[in-house]
């Protein structure tokens, strides 16, 4: 094969992703809708253990539930943190299940379906550490993930702290285990799922940063397949699977034991 | 937004800010890259067989990994197995920093070895020869002889590890240092539009390589020069 | 680190293939292997105008290769991820981004060494293939080019060795080939992250190593010829 005809059918591909009237026809014809998920990103995204390398979180369920809803086959495809609003503008996935915070500027660049999570900037510590409270930590070393509502929270908030942004959540929480931070700021979600690798060693500070939901991310202007996502999230609900879908990632019986304090509706409403 | 626009505001400041850890970072590796180089070579001229060859295949295996790999180990791996006091005193300090510069100037000092070892081997030994016969001793030959030469020989190179170097700092930003591609991924974070933060940065590394290329053709312009008034 | 490998082989081989695009070691071979096949006639054809008889044509091709080569991989990476989509309407998956970068990229670079191998021959062949009644590309395709690329091996095999490093950096935009696939299983087992980094430190040691050799016994064996002094690459 050479670079041309690869080119060319990169072109073709990119070509038959933008040249759509109705991306949710274009998604039935096609008969697979491409999520994209993070490659790892406990427990919203990522491989379970072993040689069975099968992909689950509860990112993962929302996207099999819509793409059962829409009656085609769920596609996953890695994204970034930085990369996954331009992949959805680029037309290189369909939706992004991507635990994507709902802000004033990512509306600007897509579109979001109804909330379907709730969460915030929280901050996590050692059980040593001598750091008690959210206001104690001016002039300290904290550990964010990049392109994440914590990034801009705490340079914001904390303006004698020194924030030291990560390509991902894993890394950033290895950097407070190693001790080269003293705190890390993140989703309250993210920061659980990163603590349940080391049960009884970190706790969270009390109280909320910001008060965030999450939504799936659509290209601009695509009214057939918005409503079909939001059909989607609605009928997890209403079947129960939302609330499993938690249970199993999030929930008593998981080490981060967190308890479901919203539920999917039309009514949900973000902070601006 | 025109780019004068553009790099007036604050984004220019944090582009500002990008570009100085760049050089800082740049600087810090280039110098401790060639003390490591130097060092290498000196011990790869040991009498004794199994340290010679033991430090080859240590440079071998250096060059053979990734720089992201090496950056990656440093910064999460190898501070884990240092004894408490060291790690906390690290910890007190620019830790992405200094790991990323510690990786980056192993990783230059194996190449800059390898240049310095080509240097050395392209001087005829008929020089060592001569210069024995004149009642050097092997250790003056080599310092007095034959090391300024392969220092000669090895400029150009040297230059080019410079430019080298200097790109490669960017892959720190997987780590998490503030460089100049970290800063204009930021932005683009900020904005949605890559294209001037990304046009400020590889307009900078263009200047950068403008200069050491320029530089490297001067030097290569004098040498030739000397080499002729004294033949 | 045995116990890593029992667990999780097939992860750290193929990712999440067939439930997620190929990754892991086997995305690494792949770049690796398509880079290499497809950067040598890249960097020939990039080759051909900085030879030009027309001086603009020369000047716009060592411009080009200029930039190419100041620039920081990984930030021709993001160009190609990023801005090419918006620029040209096509984008590409994050592998074929990384395989579009590495072979433009070390197709600069091959391109300078095939004219430094080109330049290093003595003028004297030209003029006596040119004399026996070949024509100019008569004489570059069977007199020239063979010996230059004799030459210029070690060069380039060495050239090669960087490509397959350089594929690590997919680890940027998405592409999870071996380093997002080691550093992702290292995240989850903090115990044995040291082991995890050690394991894939061995995988491209095990695939370098070979092509360092072969570079330094092909330098060994052309040593007598002509010598081409060119920038290092690293």
């Amino acid at each position: 094969m050479t670079l041309r005809t690869i080119l060319l059918a990169g072109a073709c591909l990119a070509v038959a992703g933008a040249a759509q009237a109705d991306q949710l026809d274009d998604i039935r014809a096609a008969g697979v809708l491409v999520c994209g998920v993070p490659s790892n990103y406990v427990p919203f995204s990522f491989l379970e253990n072993g040689n069975e390398r099968t992909p689950v979180g509860f990112d993962v369920d929302v996207c099999n539930a819509i793409a059962a809803h829409i009656g085609v086959t769920p596609e996953l495809r890695y994204v970034t943190g930085a990369s996954r609003i331009p992949d959805l503008t680029a037309g290189r996935i369909d939706i992004a299940t991507a635990a994507l915070t709902i802000t004033p500027e990512r509306a600007q660049q897509v579109d979001f379906s109804i909330p379907y999570f709730r969460t915030g900037v929280r901050v996590a510590v050692p059980n040593s550490s001598e750091i008690t409270a959210l206001d104690q930590l001016d002039g300290r070393r904290i550990a964010v993930p990049e392109s994440g509502m914590a990034s801009m929270i705490v340079a914001e908030r904390y303006r004698d702290a020194t924030t030291v942004g990560f390509p991902n959540p894993a890394n950033t929480f290895l950097a407070l285990q190693r001790g080269m931070v003293q705190a890390m700021a993140g989703d309250e979600s993210t920061l659980l799922g990163q603590m349940s690798g080391a049960p009884g060693e970190y706790h969270l500070l009390d109280g909320f940063l910001t008060d965030d939901w999450l939504g799936v991310g659509l290209r601009k202007d695509e009214p057939a397949l918005r409503a079909a996502v939001n059909e989607a999230l609605l009928g997890m609900e209403a079947d129960g699977s939302a609330v499993a879908s938690f249970d199993r990632f999030f929930g008593a019986a998981t080490p981060m034991q967190m308890e479901r304090s919203f539920t999917i509706n039309t009514d949900n409403q973000p902070a601006e | 937004m025109t780019l004068i626009e553009f790099l007036s505001g604050r984004y220019g400041e944090l582009l500002l800010k990008g570009l100085t850890v760049t050089l800082q970072l740049s600087g810090v590796t280039l110098a401790a890259g060639f003390v490591i180089g130097v060092l290498l070579t000196l011990i790869r001229l040991s009498p004794f067989w199994i340290v010679r060859q033991a430090v080859g295949l240590l440079v071998d295996a250096i060059r053979s990994v990734p720089l992201l790999v090496h950056v990656i180990f440093w910064y999460f791996g190898a501070p884990e197995l240092l004894p408490d006091g060291p790690r906390m005193w690290l910890y007190a300090r620019d830790v992405n920093f200094i790991c990323a510069a510690i990786a980056i100037s192993i990783y230059a000092g194996a190449f800059i070895s390898e240049d310095l070892r080509s240097g050395l081997r392209s001087i005829p030994k008929g020089q060592t020869e001569a210069s024995l016969s004149l009642g050097f001793s092997s250790l003056e030959t080599f310092r007095y002889v034959i090391l300024p030469q392969a220092f000669r020989i090895s400029v150009p190179p040297l230059l080019g590890q410079a430019m080298t170097i200097t790109k490669n700092t960017s892959i720190a930003l997987m780590i998490g240092v503030p460089e100049l591609v970290y800063q204009a991924q930021r932005i683009q974070d900020i904005t949605y539009e890559p294209f001037l933060p990304y046009a400020s940065a590889t307009l900078v590394y263009l200047a950068i390589c403008t200069v050491l290329t320029l530089a490297s053709r001067a030097y290569s312009r004098t040498a030739v020069k000397s080499r002729g008034a004294q033949a | 680190m045995i116990e890593i490998l029992q667990e999780y082989w097939l992860q750290l081989l193929i990712g999440g293939f067939p439930h997620t695009p190929l990754g892991g070691l086997a995305l690494t071979v792949v770049l690796a292997v398509s880079g290499l096949v497809l950067a040598m006639p890249v960097g020939l054809l990039m080759a051909v105008p900085l030879r030009s008889r027309l001086k603009p044509v020369r000047a716009l091709a060592e411009l080009i290769i200029f930039y190419i080569r100041s620039v920081p991989l990984l930030l021709h990476v993001l160009w190609v991820y990023f801005l090419l989509p918006a620029a040209l309407g096509v984008s590409f998956p994050p592998a074929i981004t990384m395989l579009i970068t590495l072979v433009l990229f070390n197709g600069a670079y091959i391109s300078k060494i095939v004219v430094a191998g080109i330049d290093a021959l003595p003028r004297g062949q030209t003029e006596a293939a040119m004399s026996l009644g070949f024509g100019r590309v008569q004489t570059m395709r069977f007199v020239i080019l063979p010996q230059a690329l004799r030459n210029m091996l070690p060069s380039l095999v060495s050239q090669l060795s960087l490509l397959i490093k350089e594929t690590a950096l997919g680890a940027a935009i998405g592409a999870t080939e071996a380093t997002q696939t080691f550093l992702d299983l290292a995240n989850n087992l903090p115990g044995q992250a040291i082991q995890a980094y050690a394991l894939l430190a061995l995988a491209y040691f095990a695939l370098c190593y070979p092509l360092l050799l072969l570079g330094r016994r092909l330098e060994r064996r052309g040593r007598r010829t002509a010598k081409i002094a060119l920038e290092p690459a690293s």
